[in-house]
């Protein structure tokens, strides 16, 4: 029977480590309360601590995940390009100007299809729709 | 420890780790046993670290659903959360004895340039590892300590420390399966009682 040799301390007391905790890994139930009983623990407290901390781990994901989420939106909105008055100004008169030479247009529209015509909120929102794609085809010639 | 990987390739399919929901419902489905082990095994973790008792074990279910490590379909959750303790506790001390103070070493002669920041550093690197090793290695003889009236203990120990498992161990203690189960069992309850905080430095 031989002492087997001694090499990097650090490296030793992880391999001890490691097999403590696959001895853990291997034990039962019965086995780990007998254990728990041993050292003076109480297991249902242990069992009520886990119960806690998985429900724990639940929430704090949730809140991280609706951090992440409110995040996200701060981002785009700070990053989203708003047109200007001036903007919306020209596009609603080139808008207007289709529109007169276009009599289907207006009826595609959610208030048309409910049979009261196109509403001054949808024609505002078309104005800036069409500011905003005006000025995103203005930055793709630019870069192209 | 070794068969169960956190750290996954980039080119690996999704499908073959849990998702974040599929994970969840595996914490809710922990066993007693699972439950026990977690436990104690956490114990043995966040020694030497700042975790405070349940703080390690959360940090690895919360980086699990988060995606920072992922647990192979085929692995068990359980062994999986150990390992991932595993390594967050190792970083950890790695860490701590980074963040540790410089204790400067005098320099004879004038000679000998002043150190600059990048020699500090590498320094301050070598002497935590170095005070690492001496510490772990004060551990191991405190351990080699507690069972000084047992023979057969510290074999056991000692044959840990050379990794020997199973049959090597039993070869090298001249035990039985169940005796050597036996021992083990006492090792780990006076270990649990000398150390309830984890051993390592």
């Amino acid at each position: 029977m031989t002492t087997p040799k001694r090499t990097d301390s650090a490296a030793e007391l992880g391999r001890l480590e490691d097999a403590l905790v696959d001895s853990i890994l291997a034990a039962s139930e019965e086995e780990l309360r007998a254990e728990i009983a041993e050292v003076g623990e109480d297991a249902e407290a242990i069992l009520r601590r886990m119960d806690s901390l998985v429900a724990a781990v639940k929430v704090d994901c949730q809140l991280t995940r609706l951090r992440r989420a409110q995040e996200q939106v701060l981002e785009f909105q700070r990053t989203r390009v708003v047109t200007t008055t001036q903007e919306q100004a020209i596009a609603r008169a080139r808008f207007d100007a289709a529109r007169s030479q276009d009599a289907t247009l207006s009826k595609t529209l959610i208030a048309a299809r409910n049979g009261r015509g196109a509403s001054e909120c949808d024609l505002n929102s078309l104005a800036e729709d069409y500011a905003e794609l005006e000025r995103l085809e203005q930055e793709g010639d630019l870069s192209s | 420890m070794g068969a169960v990987s956190g750290k996954t390739e980039a080119t690996d399919p999704p499908g073959n780790y849990l998702s974040a929901e599929e994970l969840i419902a595996a914490y809710d489905a922990l066993s007693v046993a699972d439950k026990f082990q977690l436990d104690r095994i956490e114990g043995v973790r966040r020694g030497g670290t700042s975790f405070k008792r349940g703080e390690l074990l959360h940090k690895a279910m919360c980086g699990a659903i988060f995606g920072e490590r992922r647990c192979p379909r085929d692995t068990p959750v359980v062994a999986f959360l150990a390992q991932t303790m595993r390594s967050l506790a190792s970083h950890e001390r790695e860490r701590l004895a980074r963040s540790r103070p410089l204790h400067e070493v005098p320099r004879e002669g004038e000679a000998t340039p002043a150190p600059t920041a990048v020699t500090k550093a590498v320094d301050a690197i070598a002497i935590a590892e170095l005070e690492r090793m001496t510490r772990s290695a004060d551990t191991v003889d405190s351990l080699l300590a507690l069972f000084a009236d047992d023979e057969t203990a510290q074999l056991i120990l000692l044959g840990w420390v050379d990794n020997c498992r199973g049959k090597a161990l039993r070869d090298l203690t001249g035990l039985d399966q169940s005796a050597l189960d036996y021992k083990i069992r006492c090792i780990k309850i006076k270990v649990r009682k000398h150390y309830p905080n984890g051993w390592t430095p």
